[in-house]
């Protein structure tokens, strides 16, 4: 275990640094020119030393590889500049605007376990019958519906017509309610499809089945057994899930008006900010592949025999 | 005791209307402790007669009943207690347990589920248990996927001997195992039965290992029992044909 954790760390800052690289380099070469950009904001019409003096204060002069030191190294010491959107340093940003993404992410996360876990169960359980075929139907659909229809939806339906909540974020987690639920039904309608077949696989092997004619319960059965051997191809979706849900939270983020990572990254691509659009890429990044590692240690506790398989093979 | 009454199992081929007679009115009467052995080639009805017995398939038409009870007929716990009674050891004993349990959870579990001891008792069980079936004590902490075949197939009759059941059924349970190993699983089966006067029914493709352990051999073929002898070390006994094509290939291993 601890030559795999090690070596999963090692791909993890190959990575980083693959998408750190990456995110500089596409973004350099996007045709963009901050200082243009920021000598047009202050300015009506600059002229090219005033173009060039801001692009001498922005660094922007220095080759690529010394412009790149230099965002790598602002990274580790936390001095990354300012925002040119919020006009605040960029790392005081992040962690603002994270910390709000997390917040609508994790009840996010609440709800596709809610949603997740009691219905492919009784998915599993009722196949082929009623209950399974409206079920395929709605998660069917609820996987096709765009994000931001479901949130126009939830906005008419709870906060015009029936005035639950507000329009506007209201502050506290009430405010979180309608955008986590809009951003988990889509997961969590792909999630229950997974995990209703992943019981229906287990529902089917040799010791459940043969755990009914040794007599034990059908409930023991279902939660000692079935359930536990489901969750790895699950726990595998729910993690890389967990990656999109952090990175798509910029369209549900819009719609209710939370100022979140996904809002944040996209107002600074619109002000070609290029260092804080790369320092959000490689936050989102840090964060999917931290998701990925995570989903790896918990199929490895719950089926300690795949490590066996792997090294057979 | 076990009464087999007329009892037939139909399977529906999926997509045509072909029906497949997979037990074909069957009748027989298993006495208490006695080891009665099923041999049949593959295909001939034997695993579906198994899981029939154990009330995990619902016959098309007959009865199957142990002390008495109609076991398709019983419902709930009544079947839960009456199913624990007769336990099923199959030919492959590392799909018959949780991946994710260890040997002493696989164990524990019908003695958590069918007797109430103590968590010290609980463990002399285990340990008990583990010595009648030769295995070392460390073996405890391991799981099914790191268990040679022979070990597997111990920890599933010693979890079967957990929830004290009055009759076993062995399906295959000594299928693909080498020559050493089968005979050390058969001296022990033959052991456990003369030590716990338990009814055994084994079932299996192998007319030697059921000469071997067996006071009563029932020959299968198409879904029909086509004889039923008691063997008391004579081959003599049996008289049908196809039984005697049976003897007759396993005449050379024994010289």
């Amino acid at each position: 275990m601890k030559k795999y954790i090690g070596k999963r760390i090692i791909n993890f800052l190959i990575v980083l640094v693959g998408v750190s690289i990456l995110s500089f380099l596409l973004i350099a070469w996007s045709g963009k020119d901050p200082a243009e950009i920021i000598a047009h904001r202050g300015v009506s019409n600059p002229t090219p030393e005033q173009i060039e003096m801001i692009r001498v204060e922005m660094g922007l002069d220095q080759p690529l590889p010394v412009r790149y030191i230099q965002w790598l190294s602002g990274m580790f010491t936390g001095e990354l500049g300012t925002s040119l959107t919020t006009h605040q340093p960029i790392v005081k940003d992040l962690h603002k605007y994270l910390a709000t993404t997390t917040s609508l992410v994790g009840m996010a996360i609440l709800w596709i376990i809610v949603l997740t876990v009691p219905i492919s169960l009784l998915c599993a359980r009722k196949r082929n019958r009623l209950f399974d075929q409206v079920t395929r139907g709605i998660t069917i659909c609820g996987i096709c519906m765009p994000t931001f229809w479901l949130g126009f939806l939830l906005l008419l339906f709870f906060a015009i017509h029936l005035k639950w909540f507000s329009v506007l974020p209201s502050p506290g987690w009430r405010g979180f309610l309608l955008p986590s639920f809009a951003l988990a039904v889509p997961s969590s309608c792909s999630l229950i499809r997974i995990m209703r077949s992943s019981l229906l696989a287990e529902l089917s092997s040799d010791y459940v089945r043969f755990a009914k004619a040794r007599g034990l319960s059908a409930n023991r059965i279902l939660v000692c057994h079935i359930l536990r051997n489901a969750l790895p191809p699950v726990v595998t979706i729910f993690f890389q899930q967990f990656g999109f849900l952090i990175a798509g939270g910029a369209v549900i983020e819009s719609i209710f008006s939370i100022k979140g990572i996904g809002t944040y990254l996209v107002d600074s691509v619109i002000a070609a900010d290029t260092i804080a659009v790369s320092t959000c890429i490689v936050v989102i990044a840090a964060i999917f592949v931290v998701a990925n590692f995570m989903a790896d240690i918990i199929n490895r506790l719950l089926c300690p025999w795949m490590v066996r398989e792997e090294n057979d093979t | 005791m076990i009464k087999v009454n007329n009892l037939s199992k139909e399977f529906h081929e999926q997509g045509t209307s072909n029906e497949l007679l997979a037990v074909d009115h069957v009748d027989f009467t298993i006495q208490n402790g006695s080891f009665c052995a099923l041999v049949g080639e593959s295909g001939s009805g034997k695993s579906t007669l198994a899981q029939l017995m154990c009330g995990l398939l619902v016959p098309s038409s007959g009865e199957v009943l142990f002390e008495g009870k109609n076991i398709s007929l019983c419902r709930g716990k009544q079947k839960q207690v009456l199913q624990s009674k007769i336990q099923l050891i199959l030919q492959d004993g590392k799909g018959a347990m949780d991946p994710r349990f260890t040997v002493y959870q696989i164990i524990a579990e019908p003695i958590r589920n069918f007797r109430k001891l103590s968590k010290k008792e609980e463990e002399r069980e285990i340990n008990d248990l583990l010595t009648m079936m030769e295995l070392p004590e460390e073996i405890k902490l391991r799981k099914a996927h790191e268990l040679s075949g022979g070990q597997q197939k111990r920890v599933c009759i010693a979890r079967a001997l957990a929830a004290q059941p009055d009759v076993l059924i062995f399906d295959e349970a000594v299928s693909g195992l080498d020559v050493l190993v089968r005979k050390h699983i058969l001296d022990l089966l033959k052991r456990l039965h003369q030590e716990r006067k338990m009814t055994c029914f084994f079932i299996t493709h192998d007319l030697d290992v059921a000469l071997y352990l067996a006071d009563r051999v029932m020959v299968m073929r198409c879904g029909k029992i086509i004889e039923d002898r008691t063997f008391h070390g004579s081959t003599d006994c049996f008289t049908h044909p196809y039984t005697k094509l049976l003897l007759h290939s396993i005449a050379p291993y024994l010289g």
